[in-house]
């Protein structure tokens, strides 16, 4: 359900410029976007048209050169990178292309992983019953101790997908989840995500090519050359 | 420290089992050469200076001012009085005190002479002093004893150049003070041990009660000698027994009656410092190296700690953790092996010879408080070490180490 009340995530006049050298070259130009709660948006465009620096930034992993960024009603494009450690350990998950689980854990200590960097730790018998949860939502409760290495791609996504989920964020942020998966195995994920979604009312943002993603979404973002050119 | 980022951390050194393996011995080695290096420095260093206080000078010197640099040192006697061994006693630290009376003159076997330097004892009191001078006695011979009197202990080579073979009788003669000049016979009792050529062709010891009959200084002395319990603490002792006995009397320490000695023990604990601090470098840099690569193939990990919501010093500790964990059980491991190798085999100690000396025995050890502190130093070395590529990790862009392969 979505609760068009008040936006999860607020962008104004933003804009991102990186350097090349002394060159100035501009990622996002005065993006202006509203997500808000319960949303499953799609930000769609080519390659080098801004789609990952706009997640970066409101992932928190990067700051605006210009504008405003509110999250959750709190301005955050002023704050430092450690002081937006606990909205992104808190609030938002990250799902990336190549999945980034760590090697040396097992599925459930991968999941468990965002818990273990908090800054407010719950017990470890409680951060355990809710990773076996998401394991089994995501359907890996069979291989709960196997390495990242013992898993198929698809597997991955998976662990990858409750780790986003583990600390109950208000947004999963998700980078072309499905560029590294075959179409059988991306229709699954994008499925799971969908019932995530619906069932939960996780807030998910994509950017992809993927069309299959695309025809799932309830809203797209298009953008080019830095700027959003058509919201649906 | 939370048990599961010890068990992530014990993973990360597990990873690349080789390489951990290379930085384990390279710090292992360096744990152990240096325990192993400190205790046969230790015990070369124990030898020299007991050699030196427990078989020769005594911690502690007392003359007659004047004494030192006199033409004629006899005539600088002093009386052996019961009350300024009283005074010596006295000082907190000393333990003993003993009589002594140097001299020298010739030795002769009715057909040969040759040139001695003698120093006279109190065998009552001496050993109480310098014990290591009851075992300064070749095999075959007997250390002097309370109620010795024309006995003499000589070096081997001084024996053999006047053809003298066990109890043989010979000469003494001496210049006592304003040359007047004495002969005794005297029996030779055994032979002294030496550490070099000049000790076994000069040197002789005698009793007091002889040497004072000889010189015709009844009831005189050249010096007294002291021991204390504690060699380390001679220097801050040694102005005490100034104090307590004042002008007329001129105290000194084994350090300034063998220069030699100190400074060869001064040389041994520089190469020391020098070699420790080299295999420190090694160690360190061994460190630095192993934590770097682990940084730099581990980039993107570093981004996704990032991204979940790591700060950058929970970042910066996992690797200093990592390589806190690899160089402290390494380096245990390295100070264990040098102790057991230490307690197990050279305890037994070492024989050395020094050129025209007798065997000598030494004994290497360490203290157990050198081994922790050897063992803080290489947790607190390698941390030190790990500071720098684990700040590295730290300050990475995560947007940066996400897109890296």
């Amino acid at each position: 359900m979505v609760e068009q009340e008040s936006p999860l995530v607020r962008l104004r006049s933003l804009s991102k410029e990186y350097y090349l050298g002394k060159t100035s070259v501009p990622a996002l130009q005065g993006v202006d976007l509203e997500i808000y709660r319960g949303e499953f948006t799609v930000v769609m465009g080519p390659s080098g048209s801004g789609k990952s620096t706009l997640l970066n930034i409101i992932g928190c992993l990067d700051n605006p050169t210009h504008g405003t960024f509110e999250f959750d009603g709190h301005l955050i494009s002023e704050r430092d990178f450690d002081a937006l450690a606990p909205v992104r350990n808190e609030k938002i998950g990250f799902i990336f292309q190549s999945f980034n689980l760590i090697p040396v854990l097992d599925v459930l200590e991968n999941i468990e992983f965002p818990c273990l960097m908090a800054r407010r730790r719950e017990p470890a018998h409680v951060v355990r019953s809710r990773a076996r949860a998401l394991a089994d939502e995501v359907g890996l409760s069979s291989c709960l101790r196997h390495r990242p290495d013992e898993l198929s791609g698809g597997q991955r996504q998976r662990v990858a997908i409750a780790r986003a989920l583990v600390t109950q964020p208000k947004l999963v942020l998700a980078d072309e989840p499905t560029a590294n998966l075959d179409s059988h195995t991306s229709e699954q994920i994008i499925d799971l995500m969908q019932r995530l979604n619906e069932e939960k009312n996780v807030t998910f943002l994509f950017s992809t090519h993927d069309p299959r993603v695309r025809a799932r979404a309830r809203r797209v973002v298009s953008i080019a050359d830095g700027a959003i050119v058509v919201v649906n | 420290m939370n048990s599961r980022i010890i068990k992530f951390a014990l993973r990360n050194v597990l990873r690349n089992r080789r390489r951990s393996l290379v930085t384990g011995l390279t710090v292992l080695f360096g744990a152990f050469a240096i325990v192993f290096l400190q205790a046969l420095i230790n015990g070369t260093i124990r030898n020299a200076v007991e050699t030196s206080v427990e078989g020769k000078y005594g911690a502690i010197q007392v003359f007659r001012q004047g004494y030192i640099g006199a033409d004629d040192p006899l005539t600088v006697h002093f009386a052996d009085d019961p009350n300024v061994v009283k005074r010596i006693l006295a000082v907190g630290g000393v333990t003993a005190v003993a009589p002594r009376l140097d001299f020298d003159g010739m030795l002769s076997n009715g057909t040969e002479a040759t040139m001695f330097v003698a120093t006279a004892i109190d065998p009552a009191r001496e050993y109480a002093v310098c014990p290591k001078r009851l075992d300064d006695v070749a095999p075959g011979g007997a250390a002097l004893r309370p109620g010795d009197m024309e006995r003499v202990l000589i070096g081997k080579t001084l024996a053999q150049s006047l053809g003298s073979q066990g109890d043989a009788n010979l000469v003494m003669q001496a210049a006592g003070p304003h040359a007047s000049t004495n002969a005794l016979d005297i029996s030779v009792r055994g032979y002294l041990r030496a550490q070099h050529m000049s000790e076994s062709k000069r040197k002789a010891t005698v009793t007091l009660r002889f040497a004072q009959e000889l010189l015709r200084m009844q009831g005189q002395i050249t010096e007294y000698v002291v021991r204390v319990g504690d060699h380390e603490q001679v220097d801050s002792i040694a102005p005490r027994v100034q104090a307590a006995l004042g002008a007329e009397y001129f105290v000194t320490t084994w350090h300034e009656v063998d220069p030699v000695m100190r400074d060869r023990v001064k040389m041994m604990r520089f190469i020391m410092a020098f070699v420790t601090l080299t295999l420190c470098l090694l160690v360190v840099s061994t460190i630095v190296n192993t934590t770097m690569m682990a940084v730099h193939e581990r980039v993107r990990e570093i981004g996704t700690m990032l991204a979940v919501g790591a700060r950058r010093w929970q970042v910066a500790s996992m690797f200093l953790v990592e390589a806190v964990m690899l160089g402290t059980s390494s380096a245990a491991t390295g100070i264990a092996l040098g102790q057991l190798i230490l307690v197990a085999w050279l305890s037994r100690g070492i024989s050395g010879t020094m050129p025209g000396g007798d065997v000598t025995w030494f004994y290497p050890s360490v203290s157990h408080a050198f081994l922790g502190l050897a063992l803080a130093f290489a947790a607190a070395g390698t941390a030190l070490a790990a500071l720098y590529p684990a700040w590295r990790a730290s300050r990475l862009k995560p947007v940066d180490a996400l897109r890296s392969i």
